[in-house]
Parts: C-alpha cells; sequence; structure tokens
C-alpha cells in the first residue's frame, strides 16, 4: 500500500472513527467531530489531487469480502469522482456547520450525519456493484434515522412518512444494483463496466436511473424533506442525492455508452416533465423554503434530460448540474439565514444570483450550453423544448429575485439557522468561496474530462 | 482432540439434563450450575470450531462412536461428525441457550423442568448436528419432542393440551416417516427393495426413490416447521413470555441438518430430478412468507414471517444443488439459529415494559435504542449481517439456471423492507404501547444486557467480516458437493 492508497484509505474511514467519538459542540456549532473530520478529509483530497488531477491518474484500494466469489470492495478516485468529492467535501463541511443545537438527540443527528457522508464517498467511489449496492441499503438506513431524529416535534407525521419513504426508496434502490449488477456482470467480476445487453438488465439501469433522481411529481417525499428539516440535514441529503445521480449518470458511460434512443427519449420525456413541475411548483410556492426546494428539483430533472439528448463518452452536462444542486441548496440555504445584513451578506447575495441566473462561465451556464448544442444537433422539437426550458428557467430566476428584493412583502422562510452573532459574516464568505470554487471546479472539470 | 470436545460438550448436557431432572438442586444454585454446563458446552464447540479453524476449514472432527448395535457392520461405522458448518451451527445454538440463562433468569429459577428441558434439548439438537449416521440421527431426532412439549405444554397461550396433542401428533409422523425412510432405503434393507414395491406379476407402482423422497421431505419440513407446515411452529411464538421461544426456535436445525446431510446423499437422484420443483415451491414461499412479514400486525407475528423468509430461503439454497445456493443456505441457517433468538430475546425487553419512549427521548435509553436498531439492521437482511451475503449467495445461485423462481425471490425483498418500517420505528412492539407515554420506562437491565449484547455484536462482528465464517463454510460446502459429484 503507497502513501496515497494510504491516504484514500484514511480519507474513507475518518467519517466513521469521527461519529464514534465522544466530542462535544463548540462555538455554537461550527467546531464538532464531524467538522474537524471534513477539514482532514479536505486536505486529504487536496494532498491527493497531484496524483489524481494533475497526473490524470487514479488511486484504488480493494479489499475482499469473501473468498471464492468476486465480491470485494474496490474503490477508486479517479479525475471525474475528485471534482463531485471536493465540491461535497465543502458542502458537507456547511452542513456540519448548520446542523441543529440544542435540540433533542442532537448528537445523534451529529453522528448520523458523519455516517452520511462517509456513505456518499463511498458510494461515488465504489466500482464493485453489489456493494455498491450493500452501501445503498445501508445509506437508506442511516438517512431514515437521520431524517427521523432530526425533524421538529410538530412534524412528527411528515417525519415519518419521509423516512419511511427514504428507507424503502434506498432499499429498492440498493437491490436494483446489486440485480443489475448479477445480471449483467455476475458472469465476470461484479465490477461496473460494458453491460452484456440484455434486456432484462438495461431495464435495471432504467429504473435505478429514474429511482435515484427525485424527480417531480414522485417525489413529494423530496420537497416535504426540504421544506420541513433543519438547514444541516437537508444540505446533507441533496448532497447525497447529488452522489447518488452522478454515479447512477456515470454508468451510463461505463456500460451504455450506445443506449437506444427510444430509452433516451424516454429519460428525456421524464426530465422534462421534472423541469415542468418544478417550475410550476417554484411560482406556486407560498414560503421561501418550499421556493428554494424547488431549484434542487429543477437541476435534478436536467440529469435525466441531459442523458437523453446524450451522445457518446461522457455527459457533462448531468456531472455539472451533481456539482451545482448541494452548492445551490447549501448557498441557498446560507443565504436565507444571512439575508439583508451588512455589505459581505448582500455581496453574497448577489453573486448567488449572477451564478444562478447562468453568467457564462458558470456551471449553469456549461449545463445549458451543452444540453443546447446537442438538442440543436437532434432537430426542431427538441431544440424548441430545450428553448422553452431555458425561458422557464429564467423567468424562475426574475420571480426569485423580485419575490426577495423587489417584493415588499419578502417570502418569509419558516425556520433558519440559528446562528451566532458573529457566524453570520462567516456564512457569508464561507458562501462566496463555495460560489468561486464550484466554478474553478467546473472549468477544469471542463477541461480535463 | 477436536472431536472429543465436540463429544463433551454434547453429552455433558444429557448429564446435566438428568441431574436437573432427579431435583438434586433447585432455585439459583441450579441456574448456576445450568449456566455453568451451558458454558462448558459452549467452550467444547469453540474447541471444535478453532480446531477446524487451525487446521484446514475443509476438515472434519470426527469421533466414531459405537453405540448401537456394534455387532452389526451398517451400526457399528455410527459416529459423531463435526465439519465447520455443523459445529459453527452447534456453537451458535450453545451461544443462545448461554444468552437464555440471562433473559430467562427469573423463568429458570422458578421452574426446574424448563432447566432440564433446555438441557436436554440442547442436547438433542447437538447430537442431530453431529450425527454422521442416520440411526444416530433418528435417536436425537426422537429426542427433541419431549422438551419441545415440554415447553410448548407449560406455557402456551390458547389450549395448552391441544398445542401438545398436535405437537407430539407431527412429531411422531415425521419420525415415523425418518424411520421407514431410513430402514427402507439405507442399509441394511437396502438391498431389499425390490420385492417392497411391486404388486404380484406386475409393474412398479411407485418409483422407490421418490417415495422415499417424499417421506425425507416429510419429515424435515414438519422438524423444521417450514411452510406449509408452518402453522404448528406459529404455536411457539404465542407464548405467555415469549423469551420461552427462543430455545425451540432452533428447531429448524434439526430439520435442515437432516437435509444437508443425509438427502442428497441417500438420494441424489430424485433431487437431481425433482429439485427445480421444490425449489419453484419453496421460491413462492418465500414471497407468501414476506407478504406475511409485510402484513403482519403483532411483533411476534413479525418475528415468526421472518423466521419463516429465512427457512425458504435457505430450501431454496439447497435445492439449488450448487455450491452457491449450499453455502448461502449454510450461512443463512447459522444466521437464522442466531437472529430470530436475538429478536425474541429483544421482543421479551419490549414486552416486559409497559411504555415505549417517544423517538425523541432514545437518546436517554441507548442500549434500548442500540439493541431495537440492531434488529432491525438483521431483520432488513442488510450488509451488515451475515444474512445479506447468504440471502444473496442463494439469489445469485439461481440467476442463470432457473428462470421463474427468481421474480419471486427478488419481489419479496421489497416486501421485506416494507415490513421493516416498523421495526426501524423501535416499534418492535405493538403500535398502541408505543403511543403510549414513557413515564416509569427504564432502560436495559445488566441481565438483558448480557443476553443480547453478546448475540448481537457477534452478528454484527461477522457481518462486517463476512469471509471470517463464510470462507471456511464455503470451502467445506463445496469439498462435501464435490464427493458427491456436485461442481459449479
Amino acid at each position: 500500500m503507497n502513501a496515497d492508497q494510504l491516504l484514500l484509505l484514511v480519507y474513507l474511514l475518518l467519517p466513521f472513527a469521527a461519529a464514534f467519538v465522544p466530542l462535544g459542540v463548540r462555538s455554537g456549532g461550527l467546531l464538532s467531530k464531524g467538522t474537524s473530520a471534513t477539514a482532514v478529509r479536505i486536505l486529504i483530497l487536496l494532498a491527493l489531487a497531484r496524483g489524481v488531477v494533475s497526473l490524470a491518474g487514479s488511486v484504488a484500494v480493494k479489499t475482499s469480502l469473501l473468498h471464492g466469489y468476486p465480491l470485494e470492495i474496490l474503490l477508486t478516485l479517479n479525475t471525474f469522482r475528485y471534482g463531485f468529492l471536493v465540491v461535497a467535501e465543502f458542502c458537507f463541511l456547511l452542513a456540519h456547520w448548520m446542523c441543529p443545537v440544542s435540540v433533542p438527540n442532537e448528537g445523534l443527528i451529529r453522528t448520523l450525519v458523519c455516517f452520511a457522508q462517509g456513505f456518499c464517498s463511498l458510494l461515488l467511489l465504489s466500482d464493485n456493484s453489489v456493494t455498491t449496492g450493500g452501501f445503498l441499503l445501508m445509506a437508506g438506513v442511516v438517512l431514515f434515522y437521520l431524517i427521523r431524529f432530526s425533524v421538529p416535534d410538530k412534524e412528527e407525521e411528515i417525519g415519518a412518512v419521509v423516512s419511511a419513504r427514504v428507507h424503502v426508496l434506498f432499499f429498492l434502490l440498493g437491490l436494483l444494483m446489486i440485480a443489475w449488477g448479477v445480471t449483467e456482470f455476475g458472469s465476470r467480476d461484479l465490477v461496473f463496466g460494458r453491460a452484456t445487453g440484455s434486456g432484462l438488465g438495461l431495464n435495471l439501469w432504467l429504473a435505478l436511473v429514474v429511482l435515484s433522481i427525485p424527480l417531480p411529481p414522485w417525489s413529494r417525499w423530496f420537497s416535504h424533506a426540504m421544506e420541513h428539516l433543519p438547514e444541516g440535514v437537508v444540505l446533507t441529503l441533496v448532497t447525497f442525492l447529488s452522489g447518488l445521480a452522478l454515479k447512477a449518470a456515470s454508468l451510463f458511460n461505463v456500460s451504455y455508452p450506445d443506449l437506444g434512443w427510444k430509452q433516451k427519449l424516454l429519460l428525456y420525456v421524464l426530465g422534462v416533465i421534472g423541469c415542468g413541475f418544478s417550475v410550476a411548483g417554484l411560482f406556486g410556492a407560498a414560503n421561501q423554503r418550499r421556493m428554494l426546494s424547488c431549484l434542487p428539483g429543477f437541476f435534478f430533472s436536467i440529469v435525466l434530460v441531459s442523458l437523453g439528448v446524450s451522445q457518446k463518452g461522457l455527459v457533462l452536462s448531468a456531472y455539472f448540474s451533481c456539482l451545482f444542486v448541494p452548492v445551490l441548496t447549501g448557498l441557498a440555504l446560507s443565504a436565507a439565514a444571512v439575508a439583508d445584513r451588512g455589505s459581505l451578506q448582500r455581496l453574497f447575495v448577489g453573486l448567488l444570483f449572477a451564478l444562478v441566473m447562468g453568467v457564462p462561465g458558470t456551471p449553469v451556464y456549461q449545463i445549458f450550453s451543452g444540453i443546447g448544442a446537442r438538442s440543436l444537433d437532434l432537430g426542431v422539437a427538441y431544440t424548441t423544448s430545450f428553448g422553452l426550458l431555458w425561458f422557464f428557467y429564467f423567468s424562475t430566476n426574475v420571480h426569485i429575485c423580485r419575490r426577495f428584493f423587489i417584493d415588499r412583502e419578502a417570502p418569509s422562510g419558516e425556520r433558519s439557522v440559528a446562528l451566532p452573532d458573529g457566524a453570520r459574516a462567516i456564512f457569508a464568505g464561507y458562501g462566496i468561496f463555495l460560489l468561486f470554487l464550484l466554478i474553478a471546479v467546473a472549468q477544469v472539470a471542463g477541461r480535463l474530462l | 482432540m477436536s472431536g472429543l470436545a465436540g463429544l463433551l460438550g454434547t453429552f455433558l448436557l444429557l448429564a446435566f439434563a438428568v441431574f436437573a431432572g432427579g431435583g438434586f438442586s433447585r432455585g439459583r444454585a441450579l441456574w448456576t450450575l445450568s449456566l455453568f454446563a451451558h458454558l462448558l458446552a459452549w467452550a467444547g464447540f469453540l474447541v471444535v470450531v478453532l480446531g477446524l479453524y487451525a487446521k484446514s476449514a475443509g476438515g472434519a472432527a470426527t469421533v466414531y462412536s459405537p453405540l448401537i448395535l456394534p455387532a452389526n457392520q451398517w451400526s457399528a461405522a455410527a459416529a459423531f461428525l463435526w465439519d465447520f458448518p455443523s459445529a459453527a451451527l452447534s456453537l451458535a445454538a450453545c451461544s443462545v441457550a448461554v444468552s437464555f440463562h440471562f433473559i430467562a433468569r427469573d423463568l429458570l429459577d422458578r421452574s426446574r423442568a424448563t432447566v432440564a428441558s433446555l438441557a436436554g434439548y440442547l442436547f438433542c439438537i447437538l447430537g442431530s448436528l453431529g450425527s454422521d449416521h442416520p440411526l444416530l440421527f433418528c435417536v436425537f431426532f426422537a429426542g427433541t419432542m419431549v422438551p419441545r412439549m415440554v415447553f410448548a405444554g407449560m406455557d402456551s397461550h390458547e389450549s395448552r393440551i391441544e398445542t401438545v396433542k398436535e405437537t407430539a401428533f407431527l412429531f411422531t409422523v415425521a419420525l415415523f416417516s425418518l424411520l421407514v425412510c431410513m430402514l427402507a432405503f439405507a442399509e441394511p434393507f437396502r438391498g431389499t427393495l425390490d420385492s417392497w414395491f411391486k404388486i404380484s406379476g406386475g409393474e412398479w407402482v411407485v418409483p422407490p426413490g421418490s417415495l422415499g423422497l417424499c417421506l425425507l421431505l416429510l419429515a424435515a419440513s414438519i422438524s423444521a416447521g417450514i411452510f406449509p407446515f408452518h402453522g404448528n411452529a406459529r404455536k411457539i411464538f404465542r407464548m405467555g413470555e415469549i423469551e420461552r421461544a427462543a430455545p425451540l426456535a432452533l428447531q429448524p436445525l434439526v430439520g435442515f441438518g437432516l437435509l444437508f446431510r443425509f438427502g442428497l446423499a441417500s438420494f441424489p437422484r430424485e433431487f437431481t430430478t425433482f429439485g427445480s420443483f421444490f425449489l419453484g415451491f419453496f421460491a413462492i414461499g418465500i414471497a407468501y412468507c414476506a407478504a406475511g412479514f409485510a402484513g403482519a400486525r403483532s411483533a411476534r407475528d413479525r418475528v415468526f414471517w421472518l423466521q419463516q423468509v429465512l427457512s425458504c430461503f435457505v430450501a431454496v439454497g439447497f435445492f439449488s444443488l450448487s455450491v452457491k445456493g449450499w453455502h448461502g443456505a449454510e450461512v443463512l441457517l447459522f444466521f437464522e439459529c442466531m437472529v430470530v433468538p436475538f429478536l425474541l430475546f429483544v421482543l421479551a425487553c419490549h414486552e416486559r415494559r409497559q411504555a415505549m419512549p417517544s423517538v425523541k427521548e432514545l437518546g436517554r435509553y441507548p442500549a434500548f435504542a442500540l439493541s431495537t436498531a440492531l434488529a432491525a439492521l438483521f431483520a432488513l437482511f442488510l450488509p451488515v449481517s451475515v444474512g445479506f451475503y447468504g440471502a444473496l449467495l442463494v439469489a445469485w445461485s439461481l440467476v442463470g439456471r432457473f428462470h421463474w423462481p427468481l421474480p419471486f425471490v427478488v419481489l419479496s425483498m421489497p416486501l421485506i423492507a416494507f415490513a421493516g418500517v416498523r421495526i426501524m420505528y423501535f416499534q418492535l412492539g405493538e403500535p398502541a404501547k408505543s403511543a403510549s407515554s414513557s413515564e416509569g420506562f427504564t432502560d436495559l437491565r445488566r441481565d438483558e444486557l448480557i443476553a443480547i449484547f453478546p448475540l448481537g455484536l457477534m452478528l454484527l462482528f461477522l457481518g462486517l467480516i463476512p469471509r471470517l465464517l463464510m470462507g471456511p463454510i464455503g470451502v467445506s460446502v463445496s469439498g462435501a458437493l464435490r464427493s458427491m459429484g456436485i461442481v459449479d
């Protein structure tokens, strides 16, 4: 085992180790075992940058679960995954900061966020289909308890419904992943690769992709979670779901680069429906949290749209969407917490909306330019549909700006993060940093991938 | 050395059962002696397991025991033989019995019959797991009936006598089937079969092997209490004190022990011919039992249906007649004999408490919360338990070979996920009870902790490092099947 592999191993095990450390919370939630572990993980990722990004190599760790069968934990870090993990770690740092303080089960919530963080990286790096399915099954339990313990008392019933849905959904996803892996790769080594092309395997993969994405209008649990759960938990959930969507979308490149037009059309139509419902939901939202909850739904749906218009090779638009969703959610939640206080906070909110609007060079611009270029190739129907999508997305941003900054009665959130006095400036500063980090990662990824 | 340790572990319990039944000691003193005897038996099988592990996983610990009719060449070969799977199962059974002493301390203090029955029952189970001779197996098989009736008769909720009568009838049928099967299709009568099934001067009426297979399966399914003979097994989950059901939940070991050790060896041709039909039947059984699990209204029913699901999985793995399927089935059998008693112990702790804490208050009762969370993890076949790997291997063994039973197996898993939701809400008990106030609720007591956590942590440990258990079992199963001419 070389130094890079050792670092990767420490990186992977750190959140699980941190989960068991009985460390209290300091400085109003800004310093905890979760934030410390995340900071170390970020440093480790930076240390791995040379081998993975500069030299375009990969680092892998592998251990066998069972002799005689290809059941093994095979975790590979490459450039593609590295970009997402860097962004995700910074989002998890924000999530740890935003975790509720002085509430019942606070320690349990922080521990479960650590677990979710650990499983997110394991899921993304895993290359063995059965092990990946196993991680999904475990993640379902972690997210179930995270939602269950963090939901406020008065929303007990909603919390019960959402947690049950998440558990069943992840259980199904885990089963689908295992069934797909055994069907397609069972005769080989269970490692993701070119699919054998069986009809059953293809259908299982399609189901896996569609279920991986919280697609409106069939994902009311996601809207409920966005609206009712504490900010830190919401950000954890969204970051995890982004990792899952990225995993499912990236398997397209690996296993089905020559996907048939019917399957692509199905994904495209589902994606467009999801986008439509997200936009409609945003216009009809009654409060700030509900309004902000529609944007991640829109970008999750965009992942399906980009898969639907894809040609061959890497689906960069899907990749950028998955990069963008957790940051957008984190920034939106931060903006909600720090809005209209001081010049730094105003600068942050202004930059955020420039990012969301899709100024050239930002990930939103990259997402839409990628899909737009392919839509032009595919003919007038796709081009018209894309034009409508972009137009509605632009309108929603205008609507958000108007509601937040121009209307006399801005939509109020039902709850905001309980920030200590000095923390608002830190949040705003961190938000600005996150904005530039995202743009930088997207630019580097756009050139390397 | 290993074989002698196994023999000691088995027969020590018989000696203790006689001692307890004789009334030489009572109360706490008897409990202490019983715990000591069971711990010694546990240590004996630990030696066997470690010996096999150190030697080679494919090896076996054998003790020839000329106990029966030594004058006859056939019965003189009667022996105890522990391969790795049977030794691991014996160790698991002993672990459950040791834990039972703590969860049911009051019960064992006041009931001498229960102490004697527990020792006698475990002796028979260990004996049947170690028997390498059909006649020896029959002796132990018959022996399980008495303690089972004592357990069932002493504490059944409804109509004790009816339960005992039903149990006795079914066991008599099973024993009779087994004896006929053994005598007719094994030595010393094997050579006389030609004249048994002939109408005078006519054709064969029944293919003899098929009849033997049916008799064997009847005996195995009744003794394992498996679908479709699960009605009687369900009664043990309706006892007044649910912890009393834990030793009886080890009963599938006997039925499946019979199948794994003597089934394929006695009727290889018939199992190969008809195996796929039985596999399909038990695949449907998995779906049926999973639906029962999802629809169960009480926690006791939930545990019962989970046991049935596990048993059906074991049966499917067995009938797949492949190394993968058998490997998965043996692992699941081990998992079943550990996890069902574990769930019953957790359930007993729930039922002893009048009220359940709300989710927000769970942080104040960490042992209670952890035990229930572990129960949920195991009941859902999650990858932190060997049950996940066992079920995976069984399902995998069907891919590409048995097309139509596979969907039943796969589709039953979402049902298990739905069923598991309530357990994950820390509501192993009744929902109405859970909603009540938690005033007066106490965390797990010391005895309950000692009963629950060693079992739970052992399952968790084996689930996190599955190759510790599954590696040697795989080698052993592969060797056994290869000797019968089956290679994947």
